[in-house]
């Protein structure tokens, strides 16, 4: 009883957080966030670039082959937001199934002790 | 053992029935440790480098999430480097925005190891971080113990450039920026601690999930030795020179402070093993219970083997 009173005051509030959506809601939800995370941290680190060297690309950007460098930066674009988006994915179905898991756990504790008072009030 | 185990319940007791109050000083102590520890680094912006404000600051987040302190902590940092210039103020302020984003998302609840970590650095005990993360932490909480290396390596390093950095006043600023990011993207010694910290937490933390017996002490003489070892091979690798008595003594050091971690989080006796077997609706349980090592302090004894008094 007191590991299911600890449960519902501590990680239990989490896991029914959790559970309230389905499975693939909150694991889309979760990457997409991601997604936007690693989007403005690709542009921030892009910008960071840009900065450092930014003598060398005033002075290559009229030679440049433009189309292969959009290329090139998209690519490395979806490789930054696929790894983390992928990573997401992985680490947020593990925490639904393991909340889940737990809730379920609970469950069958609190039937237990329900089955219990019933056979003592009998 | 007897008498240890007593202190531990003690503590236990004492914890549970002031973990309001006990929380919020720890949160207070933490957090003004490391204000004292940023300013006492650094200190270039006089107006942040004053008592009051760290105590107004701390006792603030005595009572606000933990995570906020790190926040503060980030913004000490970002204000110091911005007095001293502002080339630093945007490598550091850009380094903690990417920190937030990307790691932040995966472990929010190891935010004191980002805090702790540059701590332990201070006190003379890193190697203590990855055993002590690993044992009550997640595997994902190396990303946490790796920011905060990289935060301690990355203060120390704009301390040691900031004559440099103010003597730089003619170039121009892509060239201090140039400068600034190149010594924190050069600084080997910062990678070799994130490599070898990240290997020794992965291999605790994998190792004390296991439930063969004394999975914890295998967990905690394992991680040690991948962190000597991690230490030497990449710092061999990169070129960079290491004191191999600071590191055995580090790792001793840090082996004794995960044995007291160990004893305070898992402590069981292993001789009172049973396997028990059972089943409901859905599964078969075949379970292994290990026994904690407990005993109830002598008030507790008293106050439940009273009497208990019925009203006619």
């Amino acid at each position: 009883m007191t590991r299911m009173a600890s449960f519902e005051a501590n990680e239990g509030k989490q896991a029914i957080r959790i559970c309230n959506f389905f499975r693939s809601d909150y694991v889309t939800l979760h990457v997409v966030r991601s997604a936007v995370s690693a989007t403005i941290a690709f542009f921030l680190l892009g910008g960071l670039y840009i900065y450092y060297n930014v003598d060398m690309l005033l002075q290559e950007i009229y030679s440049m082959d433009l189309i292969e460098t959009g290329r090139t930066l998209v690519t490395a674009y979806i490789i930054f937001v696929g790894t983390f988006a992928l990573i997401s994915y992985v680490v947020y179905s593990f925490r639904y199934d393991r909340a889940r898991k737990s809730l379920k756990d609970y469950n069958n504790a609190l039937r237990i002790l329900s089955e219990m008072a019933d056979s003592e009030h009998r | 053992m007897e008498y240890l185990i007593l202190i531990k319940e003690n503590i236990r007791i004492f914890y549970s029935r002031y973990e309001g109050y006990i929380t919020a000083v720890l949160k207070f102590a933490l957090c003004f440790v490391v204000l004292v520890l940023i300013n006492g680094k650094m200190g270039y912006m006089k107006r942040l480098d004053s008592m009051p404000v760290v105590l107004i600051v701390s006792l603030l987040c005595s009572f606000l999430p933990a995570n906020l302190i790190v926040f503060f902590s980030a913004v000490f940092v970002v204000l110091h480097t911005y007095a001293l210039s502002l080339e630093c103020a945007v490598v550091m302020g850009a380094l903690f925005f990417l920190m937030f984003l990307l790691y932040y998302r995966y472990s929010p609840k190891d935010t004191p190891a980002v805090l702790l970590t540059p701590v332990s650095f201070a006190m003379g005990i890193p190697y203590a971080m990855p055993i002590v993360y690993g044992l009550v932490g997640t595997i994902l909480s190396f990303l946490s113990v790796s920011c905060g290396v990289i935060a301690y390596y990355m203060v120390e390093y704009i301390n040691s450039i900031a004559d440099t950095v103010q003597g730089m006043a003619d170039d121009t600023t892509v060239a201090r920026f140039r400068f600034v990011v190149d010594g924190i993207l050069h600084n080997k010694e910062m990678v070799v601690m994130v490599v070898s910290f990240t290997a020794a937490l992965v291999v605790v933390s994998l190792i004390r999930h296991f439930s063969f017996p004394h999975s914890w002490d295998v967990a905690l003489a394992s991680g040690i030795l991948v962190d000597m070892i991690a230490v030497v091979v990449t710092s061999s690798v990169l070129g960079v020179k290491v004191n191999l008595a600071g590191l055995f003594l580090g790792n001793i050091i840090a082996a004794l402070i995960g044995i007291v971690v160990r004893f305070f989080v898992f402590s069981v006796d292993y001789t009172r093993t049973e396997r028990v077997q059972f089943e409901d609706d859905e599964y078969y349980y075949y379970v292994k219970a290990v026994p904690k090592n407990t005993i109830q302090p002598r008030e507790t004894r008293e106050e439940n083997s009273k009497p208990v008094k019925i009203r006619d």
